[in-house]
């Protein structure tokens, strides 16, 4: 995808961490939001690499939270969805209304 | 319940260091969510999601351009490897195979040499026990002190915060029901109880009261021994239970993580007056010591060692020595064993490597084409090399996935064994991990790199010339070619050596002598822990009353004792044989023999062929010396004349025994099983007195259905007698079975593997020549040449590999089967075929290993091959 354009899974996972809010959006929990609301069965390794490319996009900023028990010690890396993020999925959103208008009949089934 | 070592190690190595920690977290996070549902199921997961992770964080770093091995790569050449190894999947398949034993092998070395040396004991401030040995010079043996001596250490050993006892033993507990087990048992001073993880699940700890002459005998238990013992009983505590004799109220119940100083089920007090010099310790109970806080080990050694010269000596020449140890080390063996373990799994893993190595280098000289292409186009040498490198390095990645997955199922087997000290853990631990991640790397290294800078050594353009190939071919030639040939000689005397011992493992578990179904064997010992008060000796028993014991009890039909069952093939030792009357001379034999007493023959059903059995007389002190030999050695030894009135003495050592007057035959009761060659042998009347036999009874009924009446009785005669391994006549020696079992799966698999290898080699040569040769054999065919005379120019060498390597491996099988008798005495020498059937397995194999490149080469039209140059 190029630098102004959103992939489908990309979308996905920035919708998911603007739900969970910047103190709950993290890589487990991001999968278990879009397992749940779309049925999908989402892999982390993508979550990952989805995550470091929004990232470097400049979409997303991330930062360690504390250190879990449950986690063996480890901090969470939380996820804040920048200004151009949010921008980048309101664009998203236009784009697909706008290919969506006039096609709903051609959509019906047979 | 954390995420398993292999997924973290995964993990870990494939995030960028900014993302390692939560990544792991993240691991660590979902597989306890897993884990909570099933553990087995989570650890399947978790260990398939930490690859699919560490794959997708790699391939995301080679798409940045930050490659993970090396800023000369790129996720080009990983594409490449991946699509190369697809293409080549018998190659492949090979090379992991291959380098995935070799890792396996090294996860289990390392993770045996970690456990032996680095060992601590599983609790909190485990490292601050030590053992304190008080060791006789020069002999070596433990010393007793005195009360004063024990006085005096309890003082002054200051880098000891605390100095306590324990024992160990096994002892005879009859259990409510009547039943008598078996038991491991501790003595413990009560005072260092609060230094241990003890926490009673129910009633108290022992107390210093509890060791006090005259105190009412008591006894910690496990709550696993309650289980199993006693399930019914709903309140242990305050009930009784006989041990070793003497009647103890359980006055608290350990839980079953507790294992302290062994793997025991009861706890008895260890009377604490040694600390002021008021009394010596028992004789089975051996010092302890808390490392004071701060101090460590190295400084209550030195200060024993000052201390050993203030106590007392007990004879003149000898003195007693302080010897202070962590609990867990084995001593200067365990770093001889993890030495001979790091060598042999370094050897191993660098044959193997090798082996791969070979490989890669004949395919890669097959590529040299494509080599040049990349170098005209501007690839350095660097990058091809780092191109070559990087496909090996993806192999050795995949077998170590699977070595290291099937090193960890081989240890959670040797982890299940009973015999194991209670610390003993044998999993990959920190050190075993890195250890089998830098042997991977020499490994990989070995493979990947060596051939990388050889075929890449001359000119790369003249590769796009054509050239004749012939240079290569010799390069590749002389140290690949001697390669296979040792390897093809090591796998024919391997594969010889595992047939035999097949072969010896299915002569041990056919039954070739009869034997009676209905005798029960145990093994009757006196507690080694128990020794005479005033001699110091260990307790003996009276073989007499043994057998008198065994042979009143009900149902039983016959009973007798020896020292050697049958099938446990006692080792044969030197024996003469005196020169009969105006006949055969006199000769030197190893023969086995065992010692028997006068029922054993009844016992087991050994029926006098001729001369008589063994008379009550013939065990009177002053009676003659006389032996009774069996069967096979009137066969073997005298060609078939009478032993009756001949002599026979042990020339073990420097003294001779006694010359026995041969006074009967029995038939082969099975002196030794699965080497007819070894089945000779004599028996002799049992000592009247020792400390360690074996019992032998014919029984009506389930011969196991006797142990406990066996076990009752002679607890009667004394309770520091042991009844141990009670099992039927016919499952005797069942441990030996279970070693040859193993043993021949083993080596037959090792030899299979070297011959694999050896002749991987062989294919991977032969398709080297077969492809730089093409443009010769077009221009041979078309020539007129016969296939006849390309075939031999072709397999000429591969068949010089093979029939040489084979010969020498004939030698060397032939070579070792004349070690074989002082290496393991049991085995025969597997038959005539034995070698033939190896040999033709060769031939078949390395047949089908030049079948492939030799059709390629019969396949060429003269034509076609002329053009492609």
């Amino acid at each position: 995808m190029g630098k102004d354009t959103l992939g489908e899974f990309e979308l996905l996972v920035l919708l998911a961490a603007i739900r969970l809010g910047e103190a709950e959006a993290y890589a487990v929990s991001i999968v278990d939001e879009i397992a749940a609301r779309t049925g999908r069965d989402i892999h982390r390794a993508a979550v990952y690499v989805t995550l470091q490319r929004l990232e470097k996009k400049g979409l997303i900023a991330t930062r360690l939270g504390a250190p879990q028990p449950e986690r063996g010690g480890k901090a969470r890396r939380l996820v804040r969805v920048e200004r151009s993020g949010r921008e980048a999925v309101r664009e998203a959103r236009h784009a697909f209304q706008r290919m969506w208008v006039g096609l709903g009949a051609q959509l019906e089934e047979r | 319940m954390s995420a398993p070592r292999l997924a973290r190690l995964l993990v870990r190595l494939a995030a960028p260091g900014d993302r390692r920690d939560d990544t792991l977290g993240d691991l660590e996070e979902a597989h306890r969510r897993r884990a909570a549902r099933s553990r087995p199921r989570a650890w399947m997961l978790t260990m398939a999601e930490s690859v699919v992770i560490a794959a997708a964080l790699l391939r995301e770093r080679l798409r940045d351009g930050r490659p993970a091995s090396g800023r000369w790569l790129t996720a080009g050449d990983l594409r490449l490897g991946l699509r190369l190894m697809v293409r080549q999947p018998i190659l492949t398949a090979t090379a992991v195979v291959s380098l995935a034993v070799g890792i396996a092998v090294a996860t289990v070395g390392f993770a045996f040499t970690e456990t032996l040396l680095f060992s601590r004991l599983p609790f909190e401030g485990g490292d601050r026990v030590v053992t304190i040995r008080t060791v006789e010079q020069p002999s070596r043996d433990a010393a007793r002190l005195s009360a004063e001596d024990y006085g005096l250490i309890t003082r002054q050993a200051t880098t000891l915060e605390h100095l306590g006892a324990i024992s160990g033993s096994r002892e005879n507990v009859v259990v409510p029901g009547g039943a008598v087990e078996t038991l491991i048992t501790a003595g413990l001073t009560p005072t260092s109880l609060p230094y241990l993880p003890a926490r009673p699940v129910a009633g108290r700890l022992l107390v210093p009261s509890d060791g006090a002459p005259g105190a009412p005998p008591v006894v910690m238990v496990s709550a696993r021994f309650l289980r199993r013992a006693m399930p019914d009983v709903p309140d242990a505590i305050g009930r009784t239970l006989e041990v070793a004799g003497l009647r103890r109220t359980i006055v608290g119940v350990l839980p079953d993580e507790f294992e302290f100083p062994n793997s025991a089920d009861l706890w008895t007090p260890i009377p604490e007056g040694f600390r002021d010099g008021r009394a010596s310790l028992p004789g089975d109970a051996s010092l302890f010591g808390i490392l004071a806080p701060g101090r460590s080990l190295g400084a209550a050694r030195d200060q024993l060692e000052q201390l050993s010269d203030r106590i007392g000596h007990p004879a003149p020449g000898s003195s007693v020595r302080l010897e202070a140890a962590g609990f867990t080390d084995l001593g200067p063996m365990a770093i001889d064993m993890a030495t001979a373990a790091i060598v042999a799994v370094l050897a191993v893993l660098l044959v193997i490597a090798a082996n791969v190595g070979n490989l890669i280098l004949a395919r890669s000289f097959a590529r040299q084409r494509e080599f040049a292409l990349r170098a005209a186009l501007g690839a350095s040498r660097r990058r091809i090399v780092g191109q070559i490198f990087l496909e090996v390095l993806l192999l050795g990645l995949i077998a170590a996935a699977i070595g290291i997955v099937a090193g960890d199922a081989a240890l959670r087997t040797f982890n299940r064994m009973d015999e194991l000290p209670f610390w003993a853990d044998f999993t990959a631990g920190p050190r075993a991990t890195a250890m089998v991640v830098v042997a991977t790397l020499v490994a990989t290294m070995v493979a990947g790199a060596w051939p990388a800078l050889r075929a890449t050594r001359r000119d790369l353009a003249a590769g796009l010339h054509g050239g004749d190939g012939r240079a290569s071919d010799v390069r590749f030639g002389r140290a690949a070619g001697t390669m296979v040939v040792v390897q093809i000689a090591l796998s024919v005397m391997l594969l010889h050596g595992a047939l035999i011992l097949a072969q010896g493992f299915r002569a041990f578990t056919e039954p070739t002598v009869p034997l009676p179904r209905d005798v029960l064997t145990a093994n009757v010992n006196v507690n080694a822990t128990r020794v005479d008060a005033a001699s110091g000796d260990r307790v003996t028993v009276r073989a007499e009353d043994v057998e008198r014991i065994a042979r009143g009890l009900p149902g039983v039909r016959a009973a007798g004792l020896t020292t050697a069952l049958p099938r446990q093939s006692p080792r044969p030792v030197p024996v003469e044989l005196d020169a009969a009357e105006g006949g055969a001379p006199a000769s030197r034999l190893r023969l086995p023999s065992a010692e028997v007493t006068a029922g054993f023959f009844d016992a087991v059903e050994g029926r006098v062929l001729a001369g008589r059995g063994f008379r009550p007389g013939d065990y009177a002190p002053d009676a003659p010396p006389v032996a009774v030999v069996n069967a096979p050695f009137v066969e073997r030894v005298l060609g078939g004349a009478s032993p009756l009135g001949r002599r026979i003495r042990a020339a073990t050592g420097d003294t001779p025994g006694p010359w026995r007057t041969i006074v009967g035959v029995v038939p082969d009761l099975g002196m030794s099983v699965g080497d007819p060659t070894q089945a000779a042998g004599y028996y002799v009347p049992l000592a009247p007195e020792t400390t360690f036999l074996y019992v032998a009874m014919r029984v009506t009924g389930d011969p196991l259905e006797h142990t406990n009446p066996l076990r009752r009785a002679l607890l009667d005669l004394d309770p520091g007698l042991i009844v141990a391994r009670p099992e039927r006549l016919e499952d005797v020696a069942g441990d030996d079975l279970v070693f040859f079992k193993w043993g021949s799966v083993t080596l037959v698999g090792l030899g299979l593997l070297t011959l694999g290898l050896a002749l991987a080699g062989v294919y991977a040569m032969m398709s080297l020549i077969v492809a730089r040769r093409t443009r010769e054999i077009g221009i041979r065919l078309a020539l007129g040449a016969t296939t006849t005379r390309v075939v031999r120019a072709i397999v000429g060498r591969a068949a010089w590999q093979v029939g040489t390597g084979g010969a020498a491996g004939c030698l060397l099988a032939l070579l070792s089967l004349g070690m074989r008798a002082n290496l393991a005495s049991r085995l025969g020498d597997g038959g005539p075929w034995t070698l033939p059937v190896v040999v033709v397995l060769l031939l078949v194999a390395g047949l089908a290993a030049t079948w492939i490149p030799l059709r390629r080469a019969l396949g060429v039209r003269p034509g076609d091959a002329l053009r492609a140059e």
